[in-house]
């Protein structure tokens, strides 16, 4: 459970009117109106038939069992039946009606907020790690789930209910319905002022809970610390602190929770005691049946459970609100920009070009200044320099993944900055430093999910790409599920198949971020086979590490400091004595020292 | 977290394991069994005799009783209803409660465990599962080591008590309205399954939409880059779908129980109403009791829940209780010896000694001698096995191997605590925890004046940050205080391992972030300050161990190399290499 704890630690308060999130929800439950209309007349259905128990029970002590009437008795007993079949029908599909309702309206909900995270400029994904993007398009939506399921239907069945009861006692016997009513304000009052105790209490817990959290989390990555310092004494004092504030905490939110029980409880024997004493008394007049005191005794326990489920239901909603507001907060931000869609794909004819390009990911430190450079079709070009030096910057610009300051990156005479996003992407492969899987098969990570890939062009990369025998091993072939992160393959493996996957699409263009980690001699000889199959026939960017993969480029470009330093071949560049000398030296001593 | 008394059975847990966790809490407080058991009885007979008052006043009223007498009876129920509601309101309070004693206290002792483990619980327990263990499984196993057991044994007597009642008022009817409460435990225990197989394929779709969502999040770049937006979004989608069909089942299994209590609950009314109903006609029932009747029934749908529950909600709790209890029976990697042996400080030295993770080797033979005052640089490749030194050497581990002595002394038969203060430790990657500046640098030991404080900041090179914070030395640091640089947390962690004065330092690369001339200044001049202490010290930049008297290098888990600092470099060998390299990044920077 990765959204477990996070959403502990943020009390967002709803800033926005009830009204306003519950119409931006309303579009996601409005496919299921029918469904919604459906449950809600079950559900009125099966209140009011709820509510007719007490009063055949009434009508079988009154008339039948009063008059002796066993005909009478086993008629108001089959009408008893009746009612309580027509109520299970009815109770069961509203539950369920309901749930569907909940489940569909969130699913659309998690879907849609997926869909428009995926959609986001790469510098939302920088600012928000991945935790708590998920604990958003799950946490959150579920959440608000529950003010389409479990909300609306406990505040319209409690509505009903104690509408109905009213109804129903006052037409039976007003006086003794007005006795009744004499005791609702002070409980109301009484919830009103439990609510008000009790949400701070809840924070202070949740507070706290996230505080152990955070002090397990801490305790855990600093042990060698704790251990060589001597403290786990100290830490196991904190930790007890913690649990016995939290201990106080929930005992007094407890406490609270049983006075209000006791109370509402309290108010039913009162109440029962009244009904039976002064009602008793006016049936011992004859001025009230014993069926009637029946009937108001089962409603009194019945009275005051919808005003506690009210009153439960305040707490659900406002945290339900805290999520919307969380929701919307990501459902607002603005797409990154498609560009203009043009119809035919996009093939390069001559050059990319970039043309004095400055760029900062804060808005302070600029991490590319004024670089110019020209890649031409069918030229491999290796970007070499040390690591924050600007190189994954290039292709990140180029990539569309970020927009550059000042500038302009051409693909042929195209500015790619009004390129359609995906009629660029679409014709680059791109192959990133680190082997991303994605939950799925063999098959599925290599064509990435795009059916109209053909099983057998994906069967020829995966040749080309030398990771045929490794796919073989397994029984299942193509279609063997990955575990997590790929794990079944090893890294060497996994980069085999970032270049299967990059060699299925065939591109016009590679962008190739070589992965830094070492392999075995054999692992390398299978990737430094792949690669050249890799850049035959593409126009290529490659950011280098290996010197073997150096060597292959036709030209290197040394960025140094966010600028392009140095620019020439391997010798040429050997022969200058400059930062690509010193970097070659530095990793032919590192592999001399390993 | 839900601890309230009350709590509706949603299935979770694995099979098996076992409830010791739980049966060890209460065999220290068996006052505490009886109480709650005593409590338990007198509460449920109180109920019970609720609905017989109902009735005496039915017939009562019935049988044309005099007011003072209805006065009498209606006095007697309110009074008992109040003992009852009383009753019934304190013995769910004292489950709730022992509930969230529990929560402290296991969670307390497992967490005091914890303190003491190496790093064979680390890589088998990652801290997000700790933290899961702790908050979640926690939550569910102490609602079942008190509520669970209790509401149990409560229904348990409920049934027994009202049945007695209910017999003796009319055996007959009992028998005809009871029997389909009966089959409420038989749905339940058939049912009850059901809905934890529906939660846990429920789990399993969860886990499926969050490794999606966390690829997606993580893999953001190679997403964009295959324009596999609407790809993964439909992939989402079905597995949505999917989810929505379980969640459906599990929602029809559930709704099905619940129309199956009403039922039950609606036949047992109907039977007392027709049954019942007739024999008031014939007058061998009272109105009253029939009355009373119905309460009662109405009183024992609650309990069949409850019994059939227990076995699900034990299962659940089971598996909790494993999960707890795994984290609390893992052994620690050391222990100080029973017989402990007060250690003197000296010489300190590493004896032929090996160590392996698992199948890989860490340390192979390793010999090292720390003289008492002597500057010890220890320099190698990453992975090369420094770390691991340090490791043996605070006794975090015990070595495969030899052995680490103190003056001649194996470690292992030393005082465990008394060993490892002799230690101050600034760590590879700057250690600090959600506390003011103050309490990272003194942590948590006594008797440091301020003066040996603003020492210690000064040593460190830190007054002059502090000085910049508007709280001083009583800033908070983390979540919900100042952020530090990295220079400046691994200085806060220098002024940590400075406090005191202890015999030996180790500095673990503590000084990385800082810029080549910085760190250079800061190491020279701690090592003047600090004669007669021995200090071991590993950096990246060679450059700094310069200053030290002699230079381990280690190559693979061997000492391949030793000497000063000059004289390693003379040899041309590893150490020379490493120099080297250092050398050209240097440059590189500079350009």
């Amino acid at each position: 459970m990765h959204w477990h704890g996070d959403i502990d630690l943020e009390e967002t308060r709803p800033t926005g009117k009830a009204g306003t999130y519950v119409r931006r929800l309303w579009p996601f439950f409005r496919p299921y109106l029918r469904r919604v209309i459906g449950a809600g007349v079950l559900l009125l259905f099966s209140t009011g038939l709820g509510l007719l128990g007490p009063v055949l029970l009434k009508r079988a002590i009154d008339v039948n069992i009063g008059q002796g009437d066993l005909r009478g008795l086993a008629f108001t007993s089959l009408v008893y039946l009746a009612v309580q079949l027509a109520l299970l029908v009815a109770s069961y599909f509203q539950q369920v009606w309901l749930a569907l309702v909940g489940e569909r309206g969130a699913a659309d909900l998690k879907h849609a907020l997926f869909r428009h995270v995926l959609d986001l400029p790469m510098s939302f994904f920088d600012k928000t790690p991945a935790g708590k993007l998920i604990s958003r398009v799950e946490s959150d939506t579920e959440a608000m789930k529950m003010l389409f399921t479990r909300t609306s239907v406990v505040l319209a069945q409690s509505a009903l209910m104690l509408a109905g009861m009213s109804i129903i006692m006052g037409v039976t016997s007003l006086r003794l319905f007005l006795l009744v009513l004499v005791l609702l304000p002070p409980f109301v009052v009484a919830f009103w002022v439990f609510q008000k105790k009790v949400r701070p209490v809840y924070i202070q817990v949740r507070r706290t809970v996230a505080e152990t959290n955070n002090l397990v989390s801490e305790t855990l990555k600093g042990l060698p610390v704790i251990q060589v310092f001597c403290q786990q004494e100290r830490l196991a004092q904190r930790m007890d602190d913690l649990n016995r504030l939290k201990y106080k905490g929930e005992l007094k939110a407890t406490i609270l929770w049983h006075a209000v029980w006791m109370l509402v409880d309290f108010g039913e024997v009162l109440g029962m005691g009244l009904v039976l004493g002064i009602g008793g008394a006016w049936a011992l007049k004859g001025q009230l049946t014993i069926g009637t005191l029946f009937l108001f005794v089962s409603y009194i326990t019945r009275l005051f459970g919808p005003l506690r489920a009210i009153s439960d239901q305040i707490n659900v909603m406002q945290r339900a609100f805290a999520s919307a507001e969380r929701t919307f907060q990501v459902l607002d931000l603005a797409s990154e920009p498609v560009g203009t869609p043009v119809g035919e794909p996009f093939h390069l004819k001559e050059a990319i070009t970039g043309e004095n390009i400055n760029f900062t990911y804060d808005g302070q430190n600029l991490v590319l200044k004024d670089v110019s450079l020209v890649v031409r079709k069918g030229e491999k070009v290796a970007l070499v320099g040390e690591t924050g030096g600007g190189k994954t910057s290039v292709v990140n610009l180029f990539m569309k993944f970020y927009a550059a300051q000042s500038g302009r990156i051409r693909c042929d005479d195209e500015d790619i900055s009004t390129m359609e996003k995906h009629r660029l992407r679409s014709a680059v492969g791109f192959v990133p430093q680190e082997v991303v899987m994605f939950p799925g098969s063999v098959l599925d990570n290599l064509r990435l999910f795009d059916e109209t890939i053909s099983r057998e062009q994906v069967i020829g990369a995966v040749r080309r790409a030398r990771i045929d025998e490794a796919i073989a091993r397994f029984p299942q072939g193509y279609d063997t599920v990955l575990t997590e992160g790929g794990a079944n393959f090893s890294l060497g493996e996994r980069q085999l198949l970032a270049f299967a996957r990059a060699l299925v699409r065939d591109p016009d263009i590679l962008i190739l971020d070589e992965a830094t980690s070492s392999v075995d001699p054999h692992t390398e000889h299978l990737i430094q086979e792949g690669l050249e199959e890799l850049l035959k026939g593409r126009t290529a960017i490659v950011v280098a590490h290996r010197l073997a993969t150096i060597r292959m480029a036709d030209r290197v470009l040394v960025v140094h400091k966010g600028r392009i330093a140095e620019e020439g071949s391997h010798e040429e560049l050997l022969a200058k004595d400059g930062i690509y000398s010193r970097l070659y030296r530095l990793q032919y001593v590192a592999e001399a020292a390993t | 977290m839900k601890t309230a008394d009350s709590r509706q059975p949603t299935a979770d847990g694995r099979k098996g394991g076992s409830l010791r966790i739980v049966f060890e809490f209460w065999r220290q407080r068996p006052g505490w069994v009886i109480g709650l058991f005593v409590g338990t009885v007198v509460v449920t007979a109180i109920s019970i005799v609720f609905p017989y008052i109902l009735r005496i006043i039915v017939d009562g009223i019935r049988r044309g009783v005099t007011q003072p007498e209805l006065v009498r009876f209606v006095l007697l129920l309110v009074g008992f209803g109040f003992l009852r509601v009383a009753g019934e309101v304190l013995l769910p309070f004292s489950r709730a409660r022992i509930n969230e004693l529990y929560q402290w206290k296991v969670r307390s002792e497992v967490f005091r465990r914890a303190l003491d483990m190496g790093h064979t619980f680390s890589a088998r327990y990652p801290t997000g599962d700790v933290m899961e263990r702790l908050d979640h499984d926690m939550g569910e196993l102490s609602w079942f080591a008190c509520s669970g057991l209790f509401r149990f044994a409560a229904a348990g007597l409920t049934v027994v008590f009202a049945l007695v009642i209910m017999v003796r008022m009319n055996p007959l009817l009992t028998l005809i309205t009871v029997l389909p409460l009966g089959l409420a435990v038989l749905v339940w225990m058939r049912l009850g399954p059901l809905v934890y197989s529906w939660f846990m394929k429920w789990r399993q779709k969860i886990s499926e939409v969050n490794n999606q969502l966390e690829a997606a999040f993580t893999g953001i770049r190679l997403a964009k880059s295959y324009s596999m937006e609407e790809r993964l979004g439909r992939k989402l989608r079905s597995t949505l779908d999917e989810r929505v069909g379980v969640a459906m089942g599990e929602a029809r299994t559930e709704a099905k129980i619940d129309i199956m209590y009403m039922a039950i609950a609606g036949v047992a009314t109907l039977l007392v109403l027709w049954v019942g109903g007739a024999q008031v006609v014939h007058k061998s029932l009272t109105l009253g009791a029939f009355i009373a009747f119905n309460a009662y029934i109405l009183m024992l749908v609650g309990p069949m829940f409850d019994i059939g529950n227990l076995f699900v909600s034990g299962r659940r709790a089971q598996g909790a209780a494993e999960r707890i209890d795994s984290l609390r029976q893992h052994p620690p990697e050391v222990v100080s010896p029973a017989a402990p042996v007060q250690p003197v400080p000296g010489e300190l030295r590493l004896n032929r000694l090996s160590f392996v993770y698992g199948t890989k080797t860490a340390l192979r033979d390793a010999e090292m001698v720390f003289a008492p005052g002597q500057k010890v640089g220890i320099a190698g490749t990453v992975g090369s096995g420094k770390s691991t030194v340090f490791r043996v050497l605070f006794r975090m581990a015990d070595p495969h191997q030899g052995s680490v002595t103190l003056s001649g002394q194996d470690i292992r038969q030393l005082d465990l605590d008394a060993y490892r203060k002799l230690f101050g430790y600034a760590p590879q990657e700057a250690t600090l925890f959600s506390d003011t500046v103050k309490g990272n640098i003194v942590f948590g030991r006594e008797n440091v004046s301020d003066e040996q404080l603003q020492a210690v900041v000064a040593g460190a090179e830190f007054s002059g940050d502090v000085a910049g914070f508007p709280k001083g030395l009583d800033e908070m640091l983390g979540e919900r205080g100042t952020r530090l640089s990295g220079g400046q947390k691994e200085r806060v962690a220098i002024a940590r391992a400075l406090v005191g004065r202890p015999p030996i330092m180790v500095f673990d690369d503590a000084t990385s972030a800082l810029d080549a001339e910085t760190e250079k200044e800061l190491v020279n001049r701690m090592m003047n300050e600090l004669p007669g202490v021995t200090v071991s010290i590993v950096s990246h930049r060679l450059s700094v161990l310069s200053a030290c008297d002699w230079v381990y290098v280690l190559d693979a888990g061997k000492v391949k190399e030793q000497g000063t600092h000059e004289e390693l470099l003379a040899k041309q060998g590893l150490y020379w290499k490493l120099y080297q390299r250092q050398l050209i990044s240097e440059e590189l920077e500079k350009l």
